[in-house]
C-alpha cells in the first residue's frame, strides 16, 4: 500500500486516530509520518528508536477497545498550564511543561515501570525539587525552611547544618519512631513525602522533607 | 583552534572510537520545546546564556548563536558532532562548543539544556565526569525543574530521571560484514542499550560505526547505568575482534586485498561520494588495526577525523566555497589524496 500523503512511497506507519470519538485509520510512509509529528525528532534515540513513542502511540491507535473506551475519556484530560492534552501528549510521546508531569504522571505510572527500571528517581539529585516549590507556596517560605537554609538551588546543599535542622519541631509519631531508634529508611520517608504531597499535608511533607535533609547529611 | 577530540589518535585504536556523555536540564519558568513558541524560547536563551556568560568560570568560553550564523556553520557543527541535527533544524539556538569540541552546551534544543562531552576512546568515565561538573555548575547558575518523584523532568519520557544517555562510538566492520549487526541489537536490547547507525543515512552505516547508548534514565542511577555499558561494549568488542581473527584467517588474501584496493582508489580517485569515502575508509581503519598497513609517517590526525571531514559542510568550509554535486565529490576526492597518511605494508614488514 502507498503513502497516503505522498502516494509515492510504500506506507509502512499505520495508526488510528480518535479524534472527538470518530476513528479514522491511516496509512504513512515513515518520512511523512515524521513529517506529521508522528515520529518526532531525529536526534538521539527520540525518534524511531524510542519505545515509548512507539508504546504511547499504540495506547490510542493499537488496542481498538482501548481507544474506545479509556482513551475518549483520558485524551480529554488536559494540563491546566500549557494546555497539552493526553491525547497529544501519547501521540508525541512528549511533555509540554513541568505541570504535564503531574496531571499526566498518575496515568501512565504503569508505562514508567515497563519501560524504565522504575516509576522513581534515584539518581542525580537537585537543591530544589517541585515538590518543595510547592510546600513553599502554599505555606510560605519561612515556616518550611525550618533549619534556615538558603534556598537558593545549590546542588550540594552546602549550607544545610545538622543543628539547625534540629531545631525543627517534629511531630509526636516520628519523634517516638526516632527516640526508639527506628529511623525510617531515606526512600520510606521520601515514599511518606510524596503521599503528604498528593494529599496535600504541606506541613508534614515540609516535616519529612527536612528529616530526609538531615538523615542524608548524616550518611554523608 | 587546537586539536580536536576526534583527531587524537585513540580514535583510531581499537573498536572504540569514542565516548559520549549528554545531559539533558530544562529551566523553570518556560515551557518544554513543544509548547514554547519562538519568541519564548528567544527570550529563554537569552536568560539562559547571560546568566552563564555573568559566571566567571565559563569566561573564556566561545559563545555562539544561530541569528549570527549561515547554515553551512551549523551544519559543519553538527559534522563534528558538536551540535545535534535536532538543533540544526532550530530557527533559534545557542551555546558554546570547547577548543577541541569535547565540550557542548546546547540551549534550547528538544530539551532547553543539553550538555555533551566527548572523549577519544574508552574513556566513558571521563565523558561523564566532565559532564556531571558542568552540570553541577550549571545548576549553580540555572534554576533546574527537578522533581524529588521523577528526578530531571525532561522534555522526552524517554529522558525523565538522570536525563543522561552515555554511549561509545563503537567500529564494527567485521559484524557488519557478517550480517551480524541485528543479532547483537537483538541480543543487547535485553539489557536496556541500543545500537544505531552514526555516519551516513538510513540503518546501516557505510563506515560500519554504530553508537551505543543506555535507554533508561528512571530509577537508575548514573555509575551503574556506565558501568553496565562499559561490560556490554566489552561483549561486543569481543565478539567483533573474534570476527575479525577468523576473517582475517579463513580469508586473508582477500581481506588483505580489500584494504589494499581501498587505499589504491582513495589515494588515486577524482571523485569519490560520501558513502563510498566512508565505506573505504572504514576499511583503511580496519587494515591498520588488524596490522595489514601501517602509517608510513607519524601521521598526524586520524582516519575517524577524516570520516567527518569530508561531509560536505566541512569539506565547503575546508575549501571556503559553496559546493554541491560533482564539485563537491571531485572536492573530497582531492581532500582525501591530500589528507590521507600514506601507508606501508605491515604484513611484509613483519615478516622480515
Amino acid at each position: 500500500m502507498l503513502c497516503e500523503k505522498c502516494g509515492i512511497r510504500e506506507a509502512t506507519v499505520h495508526y488510528t486516530e480518535v479524534v472527538n470519538g470518530v476513528k479514522k485509520e491511516h496509512y504513512l510512509c515513515a518520512q511523512c509520518a515524521q513529517e506529521e509529528g508522528l515520529i518526532p525528532g531525529l536526534s538521539g534515540l527520540s525518534g524511531e528508536d524510542n519505545p515509548f513513542v512507539r508504546f504511547l502511540s499504540g495506547l490510542l491507535g493499537g488496542s481498538q477497545q482501548q481507544a474506545d473506551e479509556s482513551s475518549d475519556k483520558d485524551s480529554q484530560i488536559t494540563c491546566p498550564n500549557c494546555g497539552m492534552t493526553f491525547g497529544e501528549f501519547t501521540k508525541i510521546g512528549k511533555f509540554g511543561c513541568p505541570e504535564c508531569y503531574r496531571t499526566f504522571g498518575p496515568l501512565i505510572e504503569n508505562e514508567f515501570k515497563k519501560f524504565q527500571a522504575d516509576s522513581h528517581h534515584i539518581g542525580k539529585k537537585y537543591g530544589k525539587s517541585i515538590e518543595n516549590q510547592q510546600i513553599e507556596a502554599v505555606l510560605g517560605k519561612d515556616d518550611v525552611t525550618a533549619d534556615g537554609q538558603p534556598e537558593n538551588g545549590s546542588a550540594d546543599g552546602a549550607a544545610d547544618t545538622a543543628a539547625d535542622a534540629e531545631t525543627k519541631p517534629q511531630t509526636g509519631a516520628a519523634k517516638t519512631a526516632e527516640d526508639a531508634g527506628q529511623t525510617p529508611s531515606i526512600a520510606e520517608m521520601e515514599k511518606q513525602k510524596e503521599e503528604a504531597v498528593k494529599r496535600e499535608d504541606y506541613m508534614e511533607a515540609a516535616r519529612l522533607r527536612d528529616a530526609i535533609r538531615k538523615a542524608r547529611e548524616k550518611n554523608e | 583552534m587546537s586539536e580536536a577530540w576526534f583527531e587524537k589518535k585513540e580514535c583510531d585504536t581499537g573498536c572504540i572510537i569514542s565516548s559520549k556523555c549528554r545531559l539533558a536540564r530544562n529551566i523553570d519558568g518556560f515551557n518544554f520545546s513543544p509548547k514554547l513558541d519562538e519568541e519564548s524560547a528567544r527570550r529563554m536563551i537569552d536568560k539562559t546564556v547571560e546568566q552563564i556568560r555573568r559566571d566567571p568560570k565559563f569566561a573564556g568560553s566561545r559563545f555562539y548563536d544561530f541569528k549570527n550564523m549561515s547554515l553551512t556553520q551549523k551544519q559543519e557543527m553538527q559534522e563534528q558532532h558538536s551540535i545535534s541535527n535536532y538543533l540544526v533544524g532550530q530557527k533559534e539556538a545557542a551555546g558554546f562548543v570547547s577548543d577541541d569540541r569535547s565540550v557542548s552546551l546546547m540551549v534550547n534544543e528538544e530539551d532547553h539544556i543539553r550538555i555533551q562531552t566527548f572523549s577519544a576512546g574508552a574513556h566513558l568515565d571521563t565523558a561523564f565526569e566532565e559532564a556531571n561538573r558542568l552540570d553541577d555548575e550549571l545548576g549553580r547558575i540555572l534554576p533546574y525543574v527537578y522533581s524529588d518523584k521523577y528526578g530531571y523532568l525532561t522534555t522526552c519520557l524517554s529522558s525523565t530521571g538522570t536525563g543522561m544517555r552515555a554511549s561509545y562510538f563503537l567500529h564494527l566492520p567485521v559484524l557488519a560484514l557478517a550480517g551480524q549487526i541485528e543479532s547483537v541489537k537483538t541480543e543487547i536490547s535485553r539489557f536496556n542499550v541500543a545500537l544505531k547507525p552514526v555516519t551516513g543515512e538510513g540503518r546501516k552505516s557505510p563506515a560500519d560505526v554504530y553508537q551505543i547508548t543506555n535507554t533508561m534514565t528512571l530509577g537508575v542511577r548514573e555509575e551503574d547505568v556506565i558501568s553496565s555499558l562499559q561490560k556490554i561494549t566489552a561483549q561486543i568488542v569481543a565478539q567483533e575482534q573474534a570476527y575479525e581473527k577468523q576473517y582475517f584467517t579463513q580469508q586473508r588474501d582477500h581481506a588483505i586485498d580489500a584494504v589494499w584496493r581501498c587505499y589504491a582508489t582513495l589515494k588515486y580517485a577524482r571523485m569519490l561520494s560520501y558513502s563510498d569515502a566512508l565505506v573505504m575508509l572504514s576499511q583503511i581503519r580496519l587494515g591498520l588495526n588488524a596490522g595489514i598497513i601501517r602509517p608510513a609517517a607519524d601521521p598526524s590526525g586520524s582516519i575517524y577525523a577524516l570520516m567527518i571531514q569530508i561531509q560536505p559542510a566541512s569539506l565547503q568550509t575546508y575549501y571556503g566555497k559553496e559546493m554541491i554535486g560533482d564539485e563537491l565529490e571531485k572536492a573530497r576526492a582531492l581532500f582525501l589524496r591530500t589528507n590521507l597518511p600514506d601507508m606501508a605494508d605491515a604484513v611484509s614488514a613483519q615478516k622480515q
